[in-house]
């Protein structure tokens, strides 16, 4: 039992250092670019209608006189020890600030990609093994275009749509301003309304390439024997498919998932500001435009957090799918 | 008449070319017999196979029948064919660790065949599949069960792809070098409990091998194919005795025996088996054949009845037609 | 049909870079009379006009320029830099690749449009800075394909004939190495011009790209939303443009894919 308790750490450990470090780059060059940035970014906080020589004190009392490398060491000690700032809009602890924002964006991130997992794969396996069938043309041109499409483009499409012509779904937002006290029941009828828009938006932007990448994938994998040899002892077609074929076509899929994070974590940013949904999206692009450097450096690095995170997942559930990775 | 082979042709087209892995061949496999099938690397024995059990990838065109019990199996769909493969025609794979599911268990393949054949609960079928495991002298049974393809050896995959063709009780059984990568030991356990098998299932076997002392031991009849084209068949102790064809007596004389000499053996068949994408004209052998004359190079040589058994070669029709 | 990619991208090339020479043509005027009511498309403004009075058929053919500009510049200068980083660390290996290597990780971890919104808020938007900064967060993914296939290359000469011929490895290298690589990175830059214009347009559509009065298919979507309800062809024309630029672009990525496989299974 210990024995194996070590490796487990040991394993913990190999993927979790080089992650530290990976971090800890991203760290550095996310302070690199707020303070080389042009206009000192750091030191626009300070109120423009100061002195000259208060400015400079002031400056050297928020340390900013100091050498770069100095003031990453702090801004470091600081971050590790849980203080990252406030935000120059709301004045709040921006880990708050974040932490507030995290039920939304996780509603609309689980959501969408439980979809995602569960429509692309039965889409890509059925018009791989249907290859060049109707239907397999149908789901290619749709992708190709899924794929062309500007995610934000699409979003207010539907808005366009749904909202302002058929009127019937929400064009933005979370919850009505007056249901902050109503039963968790009408709260979670009222959220899922205006889910779905956004919802829908980076469904269709998201399953296009990953239907496409499974297609191929079904292909390939319907040729080889071991399918031939399930097809031998009289498997049904649907158990071939969806047991046999499933199984192995979730490898790379898995894989795939953990790389297209990062494009999917600032894909789910626009959406989230496009239908004003309350999550660290819409957080995040507010802060850009506001310039909010404290708040933007915190989503960088909890979205890059997410990002690792996420790929670890994806390495383990790699390993639970494949066991001939042990 | 269980399974009745007429006219079989293969051919595969890729970039223009066009390969012709079987040329009209035909044969049957009576009820409880054991019908042996000997040719060289790339001859198309497997393909015969594969075409028997219509697995043959998409880009295969056949021609020709196959009937199983008097219907013609040729060209029907995956879903038709469900009610044949398994339990009627069981299919050992030449490459048993790619005919094995890497993702899942040997157990999990396992459990669901029989379930699917024999009509028991899973929990039942456990215990079928490892009183089969240890049929097949694979030890641990139990435990192995639960073990994936890339943990097994490549003799114990092959043991394994019996055992999973074995429980579904087929009653014809296509097996494509069963004993390819087994010892001699093993082999011959292998062989005793295929013939067991044989004999409670009332099976017939297509038996496909290298190796002419496992087939003159086992077959009831023998199938010598060369380039795709069958050139001899008939009893194997007449064969072995008496064999007609150039070829069969190559093949024959270059058995080993443990007592004779390296340098005997090896002479016997001079070249490499041509390419099938230039086949010789006239008898595809020709130009390997040490008894080769004009003709041969000409003329493609018909199988024909002779004494009791068929010959492809003008060699053996001429000398009956001449004795007659 | 086959064909019909290639004839769409070369018009709107034709169209795009020959407008410039026809008087007349001029995606910044505007005309008083119209301006504060965007027009419905009409036999004299095809796609209508925007709320300043501009024809929208004139600027999204204006547009194209920009986008194309933008994707086609920034995609040579990744491919560049994609390619020479990766020879670079396929050649040397040693510490400078682990450098490298460690610092494409951390550049691939980080969420690209996100990094870019922040480039581009903290220093002056402009088409260059545009150009620059799709250039620069992209190009990992071409060095990481480069380096492997250098690796391998020389690891296979390594094997073969450079230590028993004595033949320079670096010669070998790069005269097998670039027919080699050169198929990966042509179909990953085709794929990465569609990508850099979706860029473009969300970076102008937030208002961090190409500036007013320039037109470009992302800033005619940020005009466009006020009024969606009102004048929705101001918004369906450069939306429906950019699809069909991207999708006929990801086709020629595919067709050359398909091409070069067939190729080198033919070479092999
Ligand atoms: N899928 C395929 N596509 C193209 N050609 C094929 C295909 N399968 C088999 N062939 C060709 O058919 C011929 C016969 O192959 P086959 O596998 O039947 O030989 P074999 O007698 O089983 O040989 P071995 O003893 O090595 O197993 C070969 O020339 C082979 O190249
Ligand atoms: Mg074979």
């Amino acid at each position: 039992m210990n024995i194996t308790n070590g490796l487990y750490i040991k394993k913990f450990l190999r993927r979790l250092i080089p992650s530290l470090f990976t971090l800890l780059g991203i760290s550095l060059v996310s302070f690199m670019l707020m303070h080389l940035a042009p206009g000192d970014p750091a030191s626009m906080m300070l109120d423009p209608k100061l002195s000259l020589q208060d400015k400079a004190l002031l400056k050297h009392n928020l340390g900013l006189d100091q050498p770069l490398w100095t003031q990453y060491g702090h801004w470091l000690g600081h971050v590790l020890r849980g203080q990252w700032g406030y935000s120059y809009v709301s004045g709040k602890p921006v880990l708050r600030a974040i932490a507030e924002r995290l039920p939304a964006t996780m509603i609309l991130s689980v959501s969408s990609l439980t979809l995602i997992l569960m429509l692309t794969l039965p889409l890509g396996l059925w018009s791989g093994y249907r290859k060049d069938t109707g239907f397999d043309k149908t789901v290619t041109l749709l992708s190709f275009v899924g794929m062309a499409m500007p995610t934000f483009w699409l979003g207010l499409v539907l808005m366009l749509i749904f909202s302002l012509k058929l009127d019937w779904l929400p064009t933005s937002g979370f919850l009505e301003p007056g249901l902050e006290t109503s039963s968790f029941w009408e709260q979670s009828v009222a959220i899922a309304q205006h889910l779905i828009l956004p919802l829908m938006t980076i469904l269709i932007g998201s399953l296009a390439g990953l239907t496409r990448y499974y297609r191929f994938e079904t292909i390939g994998i319907l040729t080889q024997d071991y399918i031939q040899a399930a097809r031998a002892r009289g498997l049904s077609e649907t158990r071939i498919l969806f047991k046999h074929a499933l199984k192995n076509a979730m490898l790379p899929m898995v894989t795939l998932l953990g790389l297209m994070l990062p494009e999917l974590v600032s894909g789910t940013f626009v959406i989230e500001y496009i239908f004003s949904w309350p999550g660290m999206g819409q957080l995040g692009i507010s802060a850009v435009f506001a310039r909010d450097y404290p708040v933007l450096m915190g989503m960088l690095m909890m979205s890059s957090v997410l990002i690792i995170v996420g790929n670890w997942l994806s390495d383990v559930a790699y390993r639970w799918v494949d066991p001939r990775i042990s | 008449m269980s399974l009745k082979v007429e006219n079989l042709s293969v051919s595969f087209s890729s970039g223009g070319h066009t390969v012709t892995a079987v040329d009209h061949i035909s044969f049957e496999i009576p009820d409880k017999t054991i019908v042996g099938l000997v040719g060289e690397s790339g001859s198309g024995k497997s393909v015969t196979a594969m075409s028997v059990m219509q697995l043959l990838p998409p880009q295969a065109v056949l021609s020709g029948s196959i009937l199983w019990k008097g219907q013609n199996i040729m060209g029907l769909s995956n879903t038709q064919l469900r009610s044949i493969r398994g339990s009627e025609m069981g299919l050992i794979f030449q490459n048993p660790l790619a005919a094995l599911n890497p993702v899942f268990s040997v157990g999990n393949q396992m459990i669901e065949t029989i379930v699917l054949h024999q009509n028991v609960s899973t929990a039942r079928a456990r215990d079928i599949a490892i009183e089969l495991l240890q049929k097949v002298q694979i030890p641990d049974a139990a435990l192995r069960l639960d073990h994936y393809p890339h943990q097994f050896s490549l003799g114990m995959c092959q043991r394994l792809m019996i055992a999973i063709t074995l429980s579904m009780r087929p009653k014809l059984l296509i097996a494509d070098e069963p004993t390819a990568s087994l010892d001699v030991t093993v082999q011959a356990q292998i062989l005793t409990l295929l013939n067991d098998l044989k004999e409670e299932l009332d099976m017939s076997i297509l038996l496909i091998s290298h190796d002419l002392g496992v087939i003159a031991q086992n077959c009831d009849e023998m199938l010598v194919m060369y380039l795709g084209k069958l050139i001899e068949k008939g009893k194997p102790s007449e064969l072995f005795k008496h064999p007609m064809h150039p070829y069969t007596q190559a093949l024959i004389a270059a058995i080993p025996s443990p007592f004779s000499k390296r340098s005997e053996v090896t002479h016997v068949l001079k070249g490499d088996i041509p390419s099938p994408l230039h086949l010789p004209s006239g008898c595809r052998f020709h130009p390997r054949c040490p008894k080769a004359f004009a003709l041969c190079s000409e003329k493609e040589p018909r199988l024909e009845p002779v004494c009791g058994r068929e010959v492809a070669c003008f060699l053996a029709t001429e000398a009956t037609s001449n004795s007659r | 049909m086959r064909r019909l990619p290639y004839l769409y991208i070369l018009a709107v090339f034709i169209l795009s870079f020959g407008m410039s020479f026809i008087p007349g043509l001029d995606a910044t005027r505007f005309d008083p009379l119209l301006a504060g009511q965007p027009q419905a498309p009409s036999l004299h403004h095809p796609f209508g006009t925007d709320d300043l009075g501009r024809d929208v058929l004139v600027r999204s053919i204006s547009g194209a320029k920009i986008s194309l500009l933008v994707g086609i510049v920034s995609v040579v200068l990744s491919t560049v830099l994609g390619v020479s980083v990766g020879l670079l660390c396929g050649y040397f290996e040693g510490v400078t690749d682990a450098i490298i290597m460690r610092l494409v990780d951390v550049l691939m971890a980080l969420p690209t449009l996100f990094l870019i919104l922040i480039i581009q808020s903290l220093w002056k938007p402009s088409i260059w800075n545009v150009v620059i900064v799709i250039g620069l967060t992209s190009w990992m993914g071409t060095t990481r394909l480069v380096r492997a296939e250098v690796l391998s290359v020389k690891q296979r000469l390594f094997i073969i004939s450079a230590k028993a011929r004595g033949i320079s490895t670096s010669r070998l290298v790069f005269k097998h190495m670039l027919p080699h690589t050169l198929s990966p990175v042509i179909v990953s830059a085709t794929l990465g011009v569609g990508s850099a214009i979706l860029t473009e347009s969300v970076l102008s559509f937030l208002g961090l790209g190409v500036q007013p009065p320039y037109a470009s298919w992302g800033n005619m979507l940020e005009r466009s939303v006020p009024l969606m309800n009102e004048a929705p062809w101001m918004s369906i024309v450069p939306g429906v443009l950019i699809t069909l630029t991207v999708l006929s672009l990801n086709v020629l990525s595919d067709h050359a894919r398909a091409a070069l496989n067939k190729k080198e299974r033919v070479v092999s």
